[in-house]
């Protein structure tokens, strides 16, 4: 809700502590406060549109296929229009209500311009990069959330298109490996990241959630038998281990900040947490999905982002079971693997439970 | 600093010149997980993933060797993990009514799986329909005493997919329509009775994300029931459909208007639109409107209704807020 005394006297208190150099601009953060109180959306909300936008795609596209229109020339002209109908009308009218019909224009516009370009024949990497340029360009001009969240899942979808066409399998455990890699340094860089500009802090929510989302789902590719539907070489579905290394580095590093978060001092405590850690990470070497679920898990507890921790617990429970499918190890193999990691877990707890519920320094 | 959520650092920050130091700070301090709060979450964490891959791992070494285990093992090991499970409940003092519960919703899948082991050793030809009843009698009292929202759920599924099997292999012919009615009645005698008692009787608490997937299962139900009724032939039990319907979503709007919750009013008036939209798509088969301009309308009904919802919705919204 807006509450005008309530923002100002938040802007003296921050200016006290900035000292005199503190300067804003009184009048957009005003109107920034009021905009977003008028247009709150729930996740209730957020969902909804999501999925009136997809129905209605769909249901827009059959109708154009029915119709028949296949010339390159058509498509290419109706599809354009449409992206720049979509731009056009968030920039002009940014309400919630606007945001159904213009994400389904602008859906249905990529579409079309892909579509239009396939027909012409051209390269799939071009047209995949065309429209990685186009998204990039939205990204920059509209900050509005929906755009900007669905923009950045078509970007990182474009990357994993132009590695699927290529048929460059080690490219996707390299890619979820940058996945992850860039969604942490966004992730614990919030502060550096909101303060560049008045841009960045406007996309920096639609941005995080979207790179969530995307390597939740990303960690689906790093398996093996997903792969298998693809025609890759064999030898190449070997090199899900980059995954892991990156995954585990980024895992090492958060555990460093979450042991300054919980002041834990003592250089002999600090060795046994990262000795139990790296023993845990090393038993579960062969399942990057898992680490990265708990990558996801930890990295989301630490900003308090809860859809990224519902997310990476559902990641969690689900690859841990589909664990038990994973059929290029025994049930032997995988009982063991599960009994020892679960084992250094325990020793986990024992050796933290009554550190972390004393309050003492360790 | 008064309180301040994420909100207004993003938009301050992003209109001014806020140093970057500060912002870092005030997250770390006001919004991020404190030193309690992970010392709360760690424990929770390292005990659950530690208890369970432990678990699985042993589950895992009797699943490779059960072939050649003999059949009083095997349904030994079971029953007396059952039993060694409810006596450690009953008479551990000092464990706390979620880990007491957790246990109990433990034990009760481990019932399950002790009737599929019997009904795979001793191939008794029992279809689903009997292991499903069977299992779900059995849970039945430690569900009703234990009052666990996760063991409701079990329970929940379990009865749902008696019925569905129970149609399936004994009934075998039933109208398809009303084939939906008994399930939403069931279901919805339950979200009504939880919602009862959780707003009239103090004590009884129950979990709103159970209520949240109990109703998002009823309106799924009754949306399909609906769709596959106007595509049938058979008006009658469609008939009552959309009584009951009526009558479940005129208590659902009422209860959402009461608890100032936007959730149930989504569902339904978002089924409702998919309602429509199907009778316009039957209206392709009655010959009334031609397929391809069907598609246009619905793409645009779409639109218009999600749209529509959503200015409702964010109206209720703004209204419940200024109360």
């Amino acid at each position: 809700m807006y509450k005008e005394e309530r923002i100002n006297r938040l802007l003296e208190q921050i200016k006290q502590k900035e000292g005199g150099d503190f300067s804003y601009n009184a009048a957009a953060i005003h109107s920034n406060f009021k905009h977003a109180a008028e247009n709150k959306s729930s996740l209730t909300i957020k969902i909804l549109s999501v999925v009136g936008g997809v129905l209605a795609t769909l249901a827009f596209l059959g109708f154009l296929f029915l119709t028949g229109m296949r010339s390159e020339t058509s498509l290419l002209i109706v599809g354009i229009s449409f992206l720049l109908g979509a731009v056009l009308l968030t920039k002009l009218y940014d309400r919630l209500i606007i945001e159904t019909f213009s994400i389904s224009a602008y859906a249905i516009g990529l579409w079309l311009i892909s579509f239009g370009l396939l027909e012409m024949h051209i390269n799939e990497n071009v047209i995949v990069i065309f429209i990685l340029i186009i998204t990039l360009i939205v990204l920059f001009l509209i900050q509005s959330y929906m755009f900007s969240f669905l923009s950045v899942i078509a970007i990182v979808g474009s990357f994993f298109a132009l590695v699927f066409i290529n048929e460059f399998a080690i490219g996707i455990y390299l890619m979820v490996g940058i996945l992850a890699s860039i969604l942490t340094y966004f992730t614990l860089n919030e502060a550096k990241i909101i303060t560049i500009n008045k841009k960045m802090a406007k996309l920096y929510n639609p941005i995080r959630i979207a790179l969530v989302l995307s390597f939740f789902i990303s960690l689906y590719a790093i398996n093996k038998s997903f792969n298998r539907m693809f025609d890759f070489e064999e030898k190449h579905l070997n090199y899900y281990w980059l995954t892991s290394i990156v995954i585990i580095a980024l895992l090492l590093f958060l555990i460093s900040k979450i042991i300054k978060k919980i002041e834990i001092s003592k250089p002999l405590s600090k060795a046994i947490i990262y000795g139990l850690s790296i023993l845990i990470f090393a038993s579960i070497f062969y399942v990057p999905s898992i680490l990265g679920a708990m990558l996801l898990v930890l990295l989301s507890y630490y900003v308090n982002h809860k859809t990224g921790l519902a997310l990476g617990v559902i990641a969690l429970v689900y690859f841990v079971i589909r664990y038990y499918y994973d059929l290029s190890f025994t049930l032997l193999t995988k009982s063991i693997i599960l009994f020892v990691s679960g084992i250094l877990f325990l020793l986990l707890y024992v050796f933290t439970h009554k550190k972390l519920a004393n309050h003492e320094k360790i | 600093m008064e309180n301040i959520n994420k909100e207004d650092i993003h938009i301050i920050s992003g209109n001014s010149n806020w140093s970057t130091k500060a912002v870092d700070k005030l997250l770390h301090n006001q919004i991020y997980s404190s030193k309690k709060d992970w010392q709360q979450f760690l424990r929770l964490f390292f005990i659950s993933l530690g208890v369970s891959f432990t678990v699985a791992g042993i589950v895992f070494f009797f699943a490779y060797n059960w072939n050649d285990l003999h059949k009083f093992v095997k349904i030994g090991l079971i029953a007396g993990l059952i039993l060694a499970l409810t006596l450690f409940v009953v008479f551990v003092k000092n464990l706390g009514d979620t880990v007491k519960n957790s246990i109990l919703t433990g034990t009760s899948i481990l019932v399950g799986v002790l009737f599929a082991v019997f009904g795979q050793i001793y191939q008794t030809g029992a279809n689903a329909y009997d292991f499903f009843l069977g299992w779900t009698m059995a849970i039945m009292l430690w569900v009703v005493v234990a009052n666990f929202s996760v063991l409701w759920l079990l329970f929940l599924i379990l009865i749902n997919t008696t019925y569905f099997f129970y149609i399936k292999q004994v009934v075998g012919d039933l109208s398809p329509v009303t084939y939906f009615i008994f399930p939403i009645i069931l279901n919805a005698a339950f979200l009504i009775v939880s919602n009862y008692a959780n707003y009239r009787i103090t004590e009884f608490k129950t979990a709103i994300w159970l209520t949240r997937i109990i109703a998002l299962v009823l309106v799924m139900l009754i949306t399909i029931g609906f769709v596959v009724g106007v595509f049938s032939k058979n008006m009658i039990s469609f008939g009552y459909l959309i009584l009951i319907t009526l009558g479940l979503y005129a208590l659902g709007y009422k209860q959402s208007m009461q608890t100032k919750n936007t959730f149930y009013i989504a569902l339904i008036f978002f089924s409702i639109l998919i309602m429509l939209l199907s009778i316009i798509i039957k209206g392709i088969d009655a010959n009334f409107f031609d397929a391809i301009g069907v598609f246009l309308m619905i793409s645009l009904l779409t639109v218009i209704g999600v749209t529509a919802i959503i200015k409702y919705l964010i109206h209720l919204q703004n209204k419940w807020k200024n109360v």
